[in-house]
């Protein structure tokens, strides 16, 4: 019996022993967030999560959108089309929780709450880190440069481009510096606000990455640089139409790029891995690809519109390889998501900023500022690269401010088609929307400016915050 | 609280209907009474005999029995009587002319007493010892047995108010000295208390009846508290094992079904998805929305896994660890119910708690049990879900074909050399069912001796369903050990294991679906791939055939592999050491350990098993799961009785853990069908997950009684649990309950009530059953979340620290009474349970990164009544027939919700002051006579053609007005007879089973459709019930609409056993105790007010599968 006694006296002491800590179970392969950020290398892995946050949501429609809803597609409304459908014949509607209207909204904000979270605990580890110092403010930089990017597509989306109104004091879109709780409601800002958040995350990351220097172990153009930070400015100032500026950060990129070589230009899509001109890519390896099945050889989603196809006035354009005939059609489908020799498993990288667009932005800042003749010269860049012949061969017969610019316009299709882009190019000239006669949607013309210009705030955000506005007709 | 139930009319309606049942059987029992009273007339002429030896001569003449006292009746008295036909009052008023004494007839037994029996009580005892020693004592021999003749060891026999006795030995034999007029008291637990005056007997045989809800029981309840039923003042509801021992096998929670007042159990879904449907078990009403509804289930001390929130285990299919137990190793299970005994269990006791206790040996001689059980099962014919057969297939395609104006010569199901579907009627049903058999075979041993006892058992059982390709095994053994190491010290050990094989396979909808027209081989006997049919035509005008792919549910059952294992193990260790008297401590440890593999292939022969393109791959897949709960229990009991008071006390701290571990690996690309491991598949990935969560708790329980008078119960627990926020992980909970037994007072005196108890509890407990680290945010590793070939993290859910327990508050109220010589029991409880602060997964604005979090936001009431009235309508020394009703009623209100939007929940709606389980649907405005098209209301109820969803409302609920069953038990000599019938009244079920197969056309190129479909308009004027068959065309007419919503009313056949127990002298002969022979059947039928021939209702609608009809045969063999 006193054998026992003992016993039960180690077992008490061994529960009791325990007690402290008892509590705190964390899940294998998950953690609660603080535990999570509480060593240097949580946050280092949250990088590539950040990344990988936004790809998801260039993936779930964003980087689809400004094409259907441009004038360079056709859709082919079965599979993967059926998801942009609605885009397409601009019938969005706020209850399409399930499709764009709702998945670019939750994704973004999705990405913009890992990312702040970066931005919330770097500072905690930096004072209990000194020694990674280099290291941590490299990882801010990066959050600062997403940060940016994810408001600068969020604005674009969800808001009328920054010069609808002459002081852009018009709706835009929430602006988070972290993430907000539940109760929180956090309406939207004004697109200047929004602009101003923007430009002043890009400013930051720019000088850190300076200072810094970006991470060796990273991949470039796989993640942000300085390059990455200037290139993304000179595309902010374009639509701000701060042309002086915009011109000042291309130049400064064009000065660390080159542009691919007219030789190189279809392995540019074609092969896997980064190209020469790529400034910022978002990298597919391993993603469940909607763009890739999309823009399937196939069973194609999309063609190129007639109006994009007329705009290749030269047989020996590079760019026409990249466009190729359906069998037994008239239709072209794009090459620039088909990399034949890519493991199954890995998703399409999206090019977000090149080089090419660069030299584009450059041209179109020179004309606006009246520097025609610079700027003509900048698309002979482009042009003699597509037509692999010396720039001094070709001959822009373009005179007026207005025609130089319609001349770069047509240009920035041709270079930059179903690579995320057109619908913004449109909207942020206040151009109207004009497809050509043989569309398949069933809207043909849209005059600016327009409020299908811009989708509505999905429901389920309208119903769940009650400081939130909807977009004017929806 | 009473007032405002009462004053609904709702219940008013409820209480009409128990009304007429009380009323129902009230009548059959005073007729059974009076029956009896005018049984015997006695004629008797005597002369100068004592009075004693009048009454030995009518018990021996007219079967009567006198129980008296010898201080009331002076039994010498010499007398001389001359009655002819006289009823036995008035009898006994000639005999006994005495003002002082009082007659009472109960049944066969007469009692006669003084008057004023208060004021003499005193005197009787001490006058007692005088008088007994005027006769002479004598020995009294006999054998006690129960009502299956079985002899019942350790029965108390004790001289009524003589303290002296004795109790029955192994063989249930009792030798006594007693005086004729000596009263002998037979009482033992679980049975009714019985006396029999001894009379001029020297030998008696005594039968003790079960009493299994009302009597002095002794309950083990929270934490093996033990208490008398007379003092417990709790919600508690025990059925005992001879209550389920005839139940189907299974699974140990369908042994509930019915026979529990408020506990509802039913399965999960009305489709097709898992052959092993998921069931529920909901204890008065549903009361959380996000969090689980189940009950808590512990064993022998130690909480059962029984799967997930919604019992989902992990796997593939789920099958229910419930299904792991053997129900022949189970003595009892108790239901708790109100705050009063749940609150013990804290945070898990909102839904309940049951508590299965399994047999324990008794001391005594090794005692073997052998039972088995053979069983044929087939599908209830009444219950399939009817569809057409070949020749109105094709005679309703062909129409809805016309119907679209297309040729007829285009029709796709023209006889070619793969099909002739002209001549070709499969029933689908004849394919995949077949004859089912259940084998069951269990063997004990228990026994012990002075210092230890044991039970040790082994079962085995099989059961083949009737849907082919499914099967359960079960090996278990069980082994409960209890050492005396010194009067103060004692160890229990029990120990239980089983392993069971799972064979599992779905048709899905295809046994009611596939097309009757399309055999499942070909020709030559292979399994058909393809079918052969029209597509449009060639632009010569010629047909245009097509081969299509023909998905074989038969080859895959045939060539796919589906089978799971379980191992699962229960242990507990309680050490008990009493150091002071009635203090004790205890030390449990328990452990609850499943382990399951799951293992699947996809043959390359059929579809299932090819890729996309039809290339020959191959898939396989399997699954490890390993759960583990350990439990550290340390208890400090008190149980003292100091003269009328009497006190339980319990203090308890508790530490839990419970994990579970998953690895899982998947492969394709097989050389052939021959190997089938993941191993060998050309293309391998796996996973793995692992899953922790701890608990830690501090409760205390006390219990008062006085005087049997007035009880009242206390309860505490504080709980911690790592599945929420820092700032909100304690949660405290508590409750107070009291009962007043008026029957036990002095100024209570009734000829009719024997006792009458009035209870009331009031208190909270918990729900903490979500997920584990929903409070803090969580990041999440893996592939998703990597980038550039770089491994990442990402938020997988946005943090909200202060979500915290749902906290559950409930009233109960409860009446007992038992009148009429105990014949008539009723048991009236009303309840009130409120939840707060309601978990709810909501939508969430988006900039929090997030798509919903956890909140506590809402509250829901649940408020019912049960009635359970058992009632022994007629008994007799040969024959006995009692009757127990059950009938439950609960009502469920979502008090208020965030920010009290109503929040669509996909048939459903949850909306403040609706039901939580109230429909939103497009009414159904049935066909339009003109063209045949559907219409429905819109919300102002005018008929509309057009199908909008907002013209949804809200209609009707699942939640039935009343449910509960019917038991009577018949036993005549050796005869036993049990039928149970359960029954629901209200409440609405929404069939997405029949939708597809009600689709006027839509479907019916892939589809065979409901019978209900040949009823379908033709002309204009036609009132029909299905709108008019138009091919390939959708007129909205099959989207969700209360078209599919049923009446779920109905009443159910469920089990009915007919048992025979062998003479004694038979028995004995074959050197046997008892020999029991069974025969059962279960869900036997079942009956809907709204059924009509060749069409479907809602019994045909129920669960995804048709009801299985079971005919079995059992033995039972002790020795």
């Amino acid at each position: 019996m006193k054998k026992f006694n003992k016993f039960l006296v180690f077992i008490s002491l061994l529960s009791c022993f325990s007690c402290s800590d008892f509590l705190e179970v964390e899940e294998v392969g998950k953690v609660s967030t603080p535990v999570y950020f509480s060593d240097l290398d949580g946050i280092k892995s949250a990088i590539p999560g950040a990344y990988s946050s936004v790809y998801k949501y260039y993936n779930s429609e964003f980087y689809i959108y400004p094409q259907v809803a441009g004038d360079l597609l056709d859709l082919v409304p079965t599979n993967e089309g059926v998801k942009v459908l609605d885009q397409y014949n601009y019938i969005s509607d706020a209850s399409q929780e399930a499709s764009t209207v709702g998945h670019i909204w939750t994704n973004a904000f999705h990405a913009l709450a890992n990312i702040n979270n970066i931005l919330k605990y770097q500072p905690e580890l930096l004072n209990k880190y000194p020694k990674n110092h280099k290291e941590l403010e490299q990882i801010k930089a990066q959050a600062l440069f997403l940060r940016a990017l994810v408001h600068f597509d969020l604005v674009r989306t969800y808001a009328q481009n920054y010069t609808y109104t002459p002081d852009a004091s018009h709706l835009g879109v929430p602006v988070l510096l972290s993430s907000p709780g539940a109760e929180d409601n956090i309406g939207r800002s004004s697109v200047k606000k929004v602009y101003d958040q923007i430009l002043s995350d890009l400013h930051e990351a720019n000088d850190i990455f300076e200072n810094e220097g970006t991470d060796t172990n990273q991949t470039q153009p796989y993640f942000g640089s300085d390059i990455a930070a200037k290139a993304l400015l000179s595309r902010v100032y374009l639509y701000m139409e701060d042309w002086e500026k915009s011109k000042t950060y291309a130049q400064q990129v064009l000065l660390e790029v080159d542009l691919t070589s007219h030789d190189a230009y279809v392995d540019m899509f074609k092969t896997s891995g980064p190209s020469q001109e790529a400034i910022f890519t978002l990298s597919g390896i391993k993603k469940n690809s909607f763009i890739k099945r999309f823009y399937s050889t196939q069973e194609p989603s999309a063609f190129a519109s007639k109006k994009l196809q007329a705009m290749f006035t030269e047989p020996s354009d590079v760019r026409l390889e990249l466009l190729q005939n359906v069998e037994g059609s008239e239709n072209l489908i794009t090459l620039k998501y088909f990399r034949p020799e890519e493991a199954q498993l890995n998703g399409s990288d999206l090019p977000v900023l090149r080089a090419s667009e660069m030299v584009l932005n450059l041209a179109e800042a020179n004309a606006n500022l009246g520097l025609l003749e610079e700027a003509k010269n900048n698309v002979k860049t482009i042009q003699a690269r597509a037509l692999g012949v010396p720039e001094t061969s070709i001959v822009i017969n373009a005179v007026t401010q207005q025609e130089v610019l319609e001349v770069i316009s047509i240009e920035r299709a041709k270079e930059l088609c179903f690579e995320g882009q057109r619908f913004f190019d449109i909207t942020r000239r206040h151009k109207d929307l004009e497809r050509s006669p043989q569309t398949t949607s069933n809207v043909e013309h849209i005059a600016y400016p327009s409020n299908l210009f811009v989708l509505p705030i999905p429901l389920k955000e309208m119903n769940t915050n009650h400081n939130m506005i909807q977009n004017e007709g929806y | 609280m009473k007032k405002t139930l009462l004053s609904r009319v709702a219940m008013l309606a409820v209480f009409k209907k128990v009304a007429f049942f009380i009323l129902l059987t009230f009548i059959s029992t005073l007729n059974a009474a009076n029956g009896n009273f005018q049984q015997s007339k006695i004629s008797l002429d005597v002369s100068d005999t004592t009075i004693f030896e009048v009454f030995s001569i009518i018990e021996k003449e007219a079967n009567y029995r006198f129980v008296y006292s010898v201080n009331d009746v002076d039994v010498n008295k010499k007398v001389s009587i001359k009655v002819t036909n006289v009823d036995i009052e008035s009898f006994l008023t000639s005999l006994l002319p005495s003002k002082h004494l009082t007659f009472d007839v109960r049944g066969n037994q007469v009692i006669i007493k003084s008057k004023t029996k208060k004021s003499t009580k005193k005197t009787t005892s001490s006058q007692n010892n005088v008088n007994s020693s005027a006769f002479q004592q004598q020995i009294i021999e006999g054998l006690v047995l129960d009502q299956e003749a079985m002899p019942l060891p350790g029965v108390n026999v004790i001289i009524k108010n003589a303290r002296r006795g004795t109790t029955t030995d192994l063989d249930g034999q009792f030798r006594i000295k007693a005086t004729p007029n000596d009263t002998l008291v037979f009482s033992f637990v679980g049975f009714a208390k019985q006396e029999i005056p001894v009379g001029s007997k020297q030998h008696m045989e005594v039968t003790l009846v079960m009493d299994g809800q009302l009597s002095e029981v002794v309950i083990t309840s929270s934490y093996g508290t033990k208490q008398r039923k007379e003092h417990l003042v709790s919600s508690t509801y025990t059925v005992g094992k001879d209550e389920i021992k005839n139940l189907p096998l299974e699974r140990i929670d369908k042994l509930l079904d019915g026979i529990v007042p408020g506990l509802q159990y039913s399965p999960q879904s009305d489709n097709t998805s898992s052959a092993r449907s998921r069931y529920s078990v909901s204890i008065r009403g549903d009361a959380s929305l996000s969090a689980s509804n189940e009950p808590l289930w512990i064993l022998d001390g130690t909480p059962l896994y029984t799967g997930g929130k919604t019992n989902m285990t992990g796997m593939s299919t789920s099958v229910s660890p419930l299904s792991y137990i053997n129900p022949e190793d189970i003595e009892s299970i108790t239901v708790l119910k109100d705050a009063a005994a749940t609150t013990l269990y804290g945070a898990d006791g909102a839904n309940g708690v049951i508590l299965i206790t399994t047999k324990k040996g008794e001391k005594g001689e090794t005692r073997f049990n052998v039972s088995a059980r053979k069983g044929l099962s087939f599908i209830a014919e009444n219950t399939r879900f009817k569809v057409l057969n070949g020749q109105q297939y094709m005679g309703l395609a062909q129409e809805a074909y016309t119907n679209t104006n297309r040729d007829i010569n285009y029709f796709p199901f023209t006889d070619n050399a793969l099909n002739t579907y002209s001549n070709t009627n499969v029933d689908w049903y004849d394919v995949f069912y077949d004859q089912g058999e259940t084998s069951q075979i269990g063997i004990s041993a228990s026994g012990g001796s002075e210092r230890n006892s044991y039970y040790i058992s082994g079962g085995y059982y099989e059961e083949k369903s009737t849907l082919i390709g499914n099967k359960q095994q079960r090996f278990s053994i069980r082994a409960n050990n209890n050492i005396d190491f010194t009067d103060k010290m004692n160890i229990d050990l029990s120990l239980g294991a089983s392993y069971n094989v799972n064979e599992l396979f779905t048709p899905g909808n295809d046994y009611y679906e596939n097309l009757p027209i399309i055999s499942p081989y070909n020709e030559d006997g292979s399994f058909r791939q393809y079918y052969r049919v029209i597509n449009g035509y060639n632009p010569d005008g010629t047909p245009k055939w097509e081969d299509r792919r023909f998905f074989n549910s038969l080859a895959r059952r045939e060539q796919n592999d589906d089978r799971q294992r379980g191992f699962a193990f229960q242990g507990n260790l309680k050490y008990n050491y009493e150091f002071l008297e009635g203090i004790s401590y205890r030390l449990q440890l328990g452990v609850d350990y499943l382990s399951s593999n799951e293992n699947r292939y996809h043959s390359m022969k059929n579809w299932s098993g090819k890729d996309q393109d039809g290339n020959r791959v191959g898939y396989a897949s399997l699954i490890n799961q390993d759960y583990l709960k350990w439990l550290t229990t340390h208890l400090l009991t008190v149980n003292k009785t100091i003269n009328e008071h009497s006190i339980n006390g319990l203090l308890g701290y508790e530490l839990m853990k419970d994990n579970t571990r998953l690895v899982s690996a998947n492969g394709s690309g097989f050389v052939n069908d021959h190997v089938r491991s993941v191993g060998y598949a050309a293309e391998q990935d796996g996973g793995s997950n692992f899953r922790e969560k701890a608990r830690m708790s501090y409760f205390g329980n006390l219990t008062y009684s006085y005087d049997g008078r007035y009880n009242a119960t206390l309860v505490v627990r504080r709980d911690g649990n790592s599945g929420f926020g820092e700032d909100v992980r304690w949660g405290n909970f508590a409750s107070l309950g009291a009962a007043w037994n008026i029957h036990n007072e002095n100024f209570f005196s009734s000829d009719y009530i024997n006792a009458l108890k009035l209870k009331a509890s009031y208190g909270s407990n918990g729900n903490s059953r979500i997920g584990s680290v929903e409070s803090m945010g969580v990041y999440g590793y893996g592939d998703a979340h990597n980038y550039a070939g770089l491994p990442g993290a990402g938020m997988e859910s946005s943090p909200n620290p202060s979500l915290s327990w749902e906290t559950t508050y409930m009233t109960n109220l409860g009446v007992e009474l038992k009148a009429f010589d105990k014949r008539v029991n009723l048991i009236v409880e009303a309840y009130r349970n409120k939840t707060d602060r309601l978990i709810s997964d909501l939508d969430v604005s988006r900039t929090t990164g997030d798509v919903r979090v956890y909140r506590n936001i809402g509250a829901i009431e649940n408020k019912g009544i049960e009635v359970t009235l058992n009632t022994i309508n007629w008994r007799n020394e040969d024959f006995i027939w009692s009757t127990t009703i059950m009938a439950s009623h609960n009502r469920n209100k979502l008090l208020s919700l965030f920010n009290d939007i109503p929040k669509n929940n996909g048939n459903k709606r949850w909306e403040v002051g609706e039901d939580s389980n109230a429909y939103y649907l497009i009414r159904w405005a049935g066909v339009d006579p003109r063209d045949g098209y559907p219409l429905w209301y819109d919300k102002n109820g005018n008929i509309t053609r057009e199908y909008s969803v907002d013209n949804r409302v809200v209609y009707k609920t699942s939640t039935p007005d009343l449910f509960g069953s019917i038991t009577n038990n018949f036993s005549y000599k050796n005869f036993n007879l049990r039928v149970q019938a359960s029954y629901m009244l209200g409440g609405y079920g929404f069939s997405s089973f029949g939708r597809g197969v009600s689709s006027d056309g839509l479907n019916i190129e892939h589809q065979n459709q409901s019978v209900n479909q040949l009823d379908h308009w033709g002309e204009p004027g036609d009132l029909a019930l299905s709108p008019v068959p138009l091919w390939g065309v959708s007129t909205k007419s099959v989207m969700n609409s209360t078209r599919f919503l049923y009446n779920k009313t109905h009443i159910r056949l469920q089990n009915v056993s007919l048992g025979y127990t062998m003479k004694r002298e038979i028995t004995e002969k074959l050197g046997l105790q008892n020999l029991t022979l069974t025969l059962i059947g279960d869900n036997l039928g079942i009956w809907t007010p709204y059924d009509k021939k060749n069409r479907n209702s809602y019994k045909n609608n129920i669960s995804g599968f048709p009801m299985e009809t079971s005919i079995s045969f059992g033995l039972n063999a002790s020795f």
